[in-house]
């Protein structure tokens, strides 16, 4: 199995998009993280799904967390109504926050190359080379890590199920 | 004048200059000066971690480091959001109340723990408190950092400074609260009156908000309760420990460092959590500290401008005092006074040394000056720039000149009383 197999189209995001926009890819697709573009749409970056989760939360309860558990539901409401004011941008200026060069991997790179250029890179996402411009294709970590399975014989979840 | 005083005199200014103006890490500086000191010969192996007059002052090393481990250990009970939750509770949500209340807290916490972890600890809280009122947070944070400078002067432990000058000048727990804690508790209230007066704009009650406040539920900041009860047993023995010194005989650092392993060990916690609050970085800068102020006192500079000063000084020490104090709070407002006064305790000492009892408020002067100067500039003590990096960092820029503009009135005012209470206390009478 190689990349190109394996590539699917991602969403891509900018420094300008908002908390609620990337949380909702998020939320709608189940992506372990979400790729960042520069200004002229080429992917740069990748920043992990509980990253996007931390740009969500007043960072004072990130500094200290023991302060989270003393809202109440109305409280802890009111903590959300400023979601659309925050950027992928102040994400990326966050100094707590791992921003990751994306890894870039040849299309015809075989699965063990791939499972281990994203474990050096610590990485869950890959930026597929040589795909179109204007259409990138990515490799993500849920499918090496499903076809990794299938390669080791190992049976389906739900497969069992059945 | 030899070559090598010259070149160690040189060093020493280099390594000033670069902490002031944080060109560098100032660890990176005070190793690198160190290092330097030792290439010119002006110290060695023995002269630096085995000499009580010229090497590392493993007291103040240990006890900061005991100390550090203890607060670490401490802060993951919750106690201090707990405390700052229910003050502002009690408060009904009036902001000039929950001001004070913190502004106390913080002076209490202060005199207990150093200036820039209660800084850390407070900073999140009130953030929270201040976004439920509505109110602007840069006040409470200024507030609450020259409050942590002020009562981190009542006692040895309170600020770093005090550490070098006990350990310098082998003074007690005691004797810094006998001598200090008067003065701040006045100087205290006279802040929080100055706090009324420079900050009135910020002070506007919204009762919609305040019941905000009242709804948030302290009891639930609070972690494991067992670990609560072990850590105040421990603290509560390490300040006994501090205050019996006459009966025990235990240097500060001797007890603290007993408490902070009892500590890890009735706290069961992993290493991360035990060790993850200590400022390695700091205890090294410390370290190279020593190492060049002891060349100096190798090559014989301290000794001279001890001698100079004295005969300056002659019977004058009322004079000197006031010069001290004045002289310690501009010099900390403009550089670090953690280097300040780790270059001034060896001078002090020796001019206590040649004074004898008339002499020793000079210890007190010093104190005061360095610790109160920190106030009057946003780089005056570390606490400032760490509190206004994460005022920065949410949003609620503190600019250089609106923290300068409250720091020059407090300094001015809280140094200001006290030259009456030097003259007063240890002079006039």
């Amino acid at each position: 199995m190689r990349a190109a197999d394996l590539q699917v189209a991602l969403p891509v995001v900018r420094r300008e998009t908002n908390a609620v926009e990337a949380g909702r890819l998020i939320a709608d697709s189940g992506l372990v993280g979400l790729v960042i573009a520069n200004k002229l749409g080429v992917p740069t970056a990748i920043v992990s799904a509980v990253d996007v989760l931390r740009l969500m939360v007043p960072g004072y309860l990130l500094d200290d967390v023991s302060l989270a558990a003393v809202f109440d539901e109305a409280g802890a409401a009111e903590l959300w109504e400023h979601l659309a004011e925050r950027t992928v941008g102040e994400m990326l200026d966050d100094e707590g926050v791992a921003v990751r060069k994306i890894l870039t991997i040849e299309s015809d790179a075989e699965l063990v190359e791939i499972a281990a250029r994203m474990v050096d890179a610590r990485t869950q996402i890959a930026l597929v080379r040589d795909s179109p411009r204007d259409a990138p294709m990515f490799v993500t970590l849920p499918a090496v890590i499903k076809t990794v399975l299938a390669s080791a014989g190992a049976p389906d979840s739900r497969s069992e199920e059945q | 004048m030899t070559g090598q005083v010259i070149l160690a005199l040189g060093v020493f200014l280099t390594a000033y200059v670069l902490i002031a103006t944080e060109k560098l890490p100032r660890m990176t500086t005070a190793l690198g000066g160190a290092a330097a000191m030792v290439l010119i010969g002006a110290t060695n192996d023995t002269g630096m971690f085995f000499s009580e007059e010229s090497g590392i002052d493993w007291n103040v090393i240990f006890l900061l480091l005991a100390m550090m481990i203890i607060v670490g250990i401490l802060r993951q009970t919750g106690l201090f959001e707990f405390l700052a939750i229910w003050a502002a509770k009690k408060a009904r949500g009036y902001p000039f109340r929950i001001m004070v209340i913190l502004v106390v807290i913080t002076a209490v916490l202060s005199a207990l723990l150093d200036n820039v972890t209660t800084v850390l600890l407070t900073a999140p809280v009130t953030l929270l408190v201040c976004e439920r009122l509505a109110a602007p947070p840069v006040p409470f944070l200024i507030a609450e950092v020259m409050a942590s400078n002020i009562g981190g002067t009542a006692t040895l432990i309170g600020d770093p400074p005090n550490i070098i000058i006990a350990s310098r000048g082998g003074l007690t727990f005691n004797d810094f609260i006998i001598n200090l804690a008067p003065i701040i508790a006045v100087l205290l209230v006279v802040f929080i009156g100055l706090c009324r007066w420079m900050f009135r704009s910020a002070f506007r009650f919204h009762p919609d908000r305040a019941a905000r406040v009242m709804a948030l539920n302290e009891k639930e900041a609070l972690g494991e309760r067992s670990l609560l009860i072990k850590s105040l047993v421990v603290v509560g023995l390490v300040l006994i420990g501090f205050v019996a010194r006459p009966l025990l005989g235990l240097a500060p650092s001797l007890v603290a460092m007993l408490g902070a392993g009892l500590l890890i060990l009735l706290a069961r916690l992993e290493p991360r959590k035990v060790f993850g609050d200590v400022e390695w970085e700091t205890l090294l800068f410390f370290a190279g500290l020593f190492i060049m102020i002891g060349s100096l006192v190798n090559l014989g500079v301290i000794d001279a401008v001890g001698n100079a000063a004295a005969s300056l000084i002659g019977d004058n020490y009322d004079v000197a005092a006031v010069a001290m104090l004045a002289g310690s709070a501009f010099a900390s407002g403009i550089i670090d006074n953690i280097p300040y006064v780790a270059t001034l305790a060896p001078i002090t000492h020796d001019l206590v040394e040649a004074g004898g009892a008339a002499a020793k408020p000079l210890w007190w002067a010093l104190a005061l000056g360095a610790d109160l100067g920190g106030n009057a500039t946003a780089v005056g003590a570390s606490a400032n720039v760490v509190v206004i990096g994460i005022a920065k960092r949410y949003d609620h820029p503190i600019s250089f000149w609106t923290f300068t503009k409250y720091g020059l009135v407090v300094t001015a005012v809280t140094v200001g009383l006290c030259v009456p209470y030097l003259l007063l206390r240890y002079y006039l009478f």
